[in-house]
């Protein structure tokens, strides 16, 4: 057979094939699959016989042959147990529809030539077979894309977590996208061609697949591989107490400085403190530039670390020392923070210049407060200690809040209330 | 008589019966059945109706490339196809049966 005939043949066998093409495109090649070989037998098959071949440009016509295009469409089609005469309202022609329909026709040829040009490079066969057996990947890929559609059009409705809206995170979006992934298989395999209406929209649902697949694809790629940095805690909002960091809060929010008070309720100077593990507990984390709000004071203070023998800066030396922010400037060689001159570090005003005593400590264990006397705002013999000797004056309380002997190089003067 | 009308009903025995003897292609088929004498079935009918069969799980399918022109869809009878054969052979033996008998009485009068 030459091949032009087998050109005529192919033209034909396409004609068939776009009388079939409300079927569905799978329905359709699945109904003409072989098809070319049929006709080009059979039509080998009439030239031998040479009783309607006899002339050749009958064989130009293959109409004249087998019977016109779309009557040979519908004894298939029929045979074949589909439906077989498109409803009137199937016809029903609109200008819109008749563009859609050209325009298809004019991509599936455009698509039918490329992948002749395919199969015909070295390997292309190879490609041309193997392609249409991962049709069901799309089919999954596809029902994936009109589940994110749907989770975006309902707003996060149906679950807005991390993965949202491009991987289901509750039971609702799971069994959303085990649907759309079943429709969508079940569309690929033919189950709704019939049906026009259901149809129609699965059409439309595929073209929409086609266009967003590449750009949700981008955004879900995006999306997991920023995940990583997303803290754990984004939810919290701007609580600041839901992220853990270093520092001390009280009552939900963060304090600047800690006061000690003695059993006696005395105040009691350069306190070091640490955790049960010996780390120390610092308020002011992230070096001395902060600057806090203290209760009742207009400025807001900026606190200094005490230097240690060795010449380290301690933090955890309490009550923290320093100054209102507005006499701290930055040094211009190293950029820490420095004092303007003439200011020097004070102890901020403490919430009380004495504490409620305590009696009892020791003496199996219980505490009680002492009697009202020894609470009223008297500073017994208090302010003038240093540190250590407060702490060495002190009798044994629960805390022990004794300065080791190498403490503080740097002893702020203590400032009474 | 219009046989078109007559072999509707009958195609699908006859198409199960040709394939059950030997796998065929199409148009194989269509050879067949006009060499068993069903001079006027139509190709397409035949195409149809191996499609509708092979969909409904009787025949099994397969490709055959060919190196001159376009690859071959070959058909070939399955278990659930052979049952469905014997069903209807019985089917057919019955009704042909019941027919002769009442065209002869016809006859007869």
């Amino acid at each position: 057979m030459t091949t032009m005939l087998l050109d005529r043949v192919a033209a034909y066998a396409e004609a068939v094939r776009s009388h079939l093409a409300d079927l569905g495109p799978e329905i359709a090649d699945e109904l003409t699959d072989g098809l070319e070989a049929d006709l080009a037998e059979e039509l080998a098959d009439r030239s031998i016989d040479g009783a309607e071949t006899a002339d050749d440009t009958v064989l130009l016509d293959l109409a004249r042959v087998f019977g016109p295009a779309g009557e040979y469409a519908l004894e298939l089609r029929s045979a074949a147990g589909h439906a077989p005469v498109p409803s009137a309202r199937r016809l029903r022609r609109t200008p819109v529809r008749d563009a859609a329909r050209s325009t298809w026709r004019l991509w599936e040829a455009w698509g039918r030539r490329l992948v002749a040009r395919v199969a015909a490079l070295p390997g292309g066969g190879w490609l041309v077979e193997t392609v249409p057996l991962l049709r069901p990947v799309w089919w999954l890929v596809r029902g994936w894309v009109w589940f994110v559609l749907l989770m975006v059009l309902t707003g996060g409705t149906l679950g807005a977590g991390r993965l949202a809206p491009f991987a289901p995170d509750s039971f609702v979006a799971w069994a959303l996208l085990i649907a759309a992934a079943v429709v969508s298989i079940e569309h690929g395999r033919g189950r709704w061609a019939e049906r026009r209406r259901i149809g129609g929209l699965l059409v439309a649902g595929q073209a929409l697949a086609v266009l967003a697949v590449v750009p949700l694809a981008a955004a879900a790629w995006t999306s997991a591989t920023q995940a990583h940095y997303y803290p754990v805690y984004a939810s919290a909002g701007s609580d600041p107490v839901a992220a853990p960091q270093d520092g001390v809060v009280v009552g939900g929010m963060y304090v600047s400085n800690l006061f000690v008070y003695d059993a006696q309720g005395n105040p009691l100077h350069d306190v070091q403190i640490v955790d049960d593990r010996g780390r120390p507990v610092r308020t002011v984390t992230d070096g001395s530039d902060s600057v806090w709000s203290l209760p009742g004071v207009a400025d807001p203070w900026q606190f200094a670390p005490v230097v240690d023998a060795s010449g380290r800066d301690r933090w955890n030396v309490y009550p923290l020392s320093g100054a209102p922010a507005g006499e701290w400037t930055w040094d211009a060689a190293s950029g820490a923070p420095v004092l303007v001159p003439g200011a020097s570090l004070q102890q901020p005003p403490a919430p009380f210049g004495a504490a409620e005593a305590l009696v009892g400590t020791g003496v199996g264990g219980s505490v009680a407060a002492a009697p009202p006397g020894g609470a009223d705002g008297t500073v017994p013999d208090a302010p003038s200690a240093t540190g250590s000797q407060a702490a060495s004056e002190a009798p044994a309380t629960p805390s022990e809040p004794t300065a080791p002997s190498g403490a503080p190089a740097q002893s702020p003067s203590p400032s009474g209330p | 008589m219009d046989t078109t009308q007559l072999l509707k009903g009958v195609l699908d025995v006859a198409v199960l019966a040709v394939v059950a003897r030997e796998d065929g292609y199409g148009y194989d088929v269509v050879r067949r059945l006009r060499a068993g004498g069903l001079e006027e079935v139509g190709e397409a009918s035949v195409y149809g109706t191996l499609r509708r069969l092979y969909s409904s799980g009787a025949l099994t399918s397969y490709v055959v490339p060919s190196d001159e022109g376009p690859h071959r869809k070959y058909y070939g009878i399955n278990a659930q196809g052979r049952t469905m054969l014997a069903a209807q052979r019985k089917d057919w033996d019955a009704f042909s049966h019941a027919m002769t008998g009442l065209l002869a009485e016809g006859d007869q009068r």
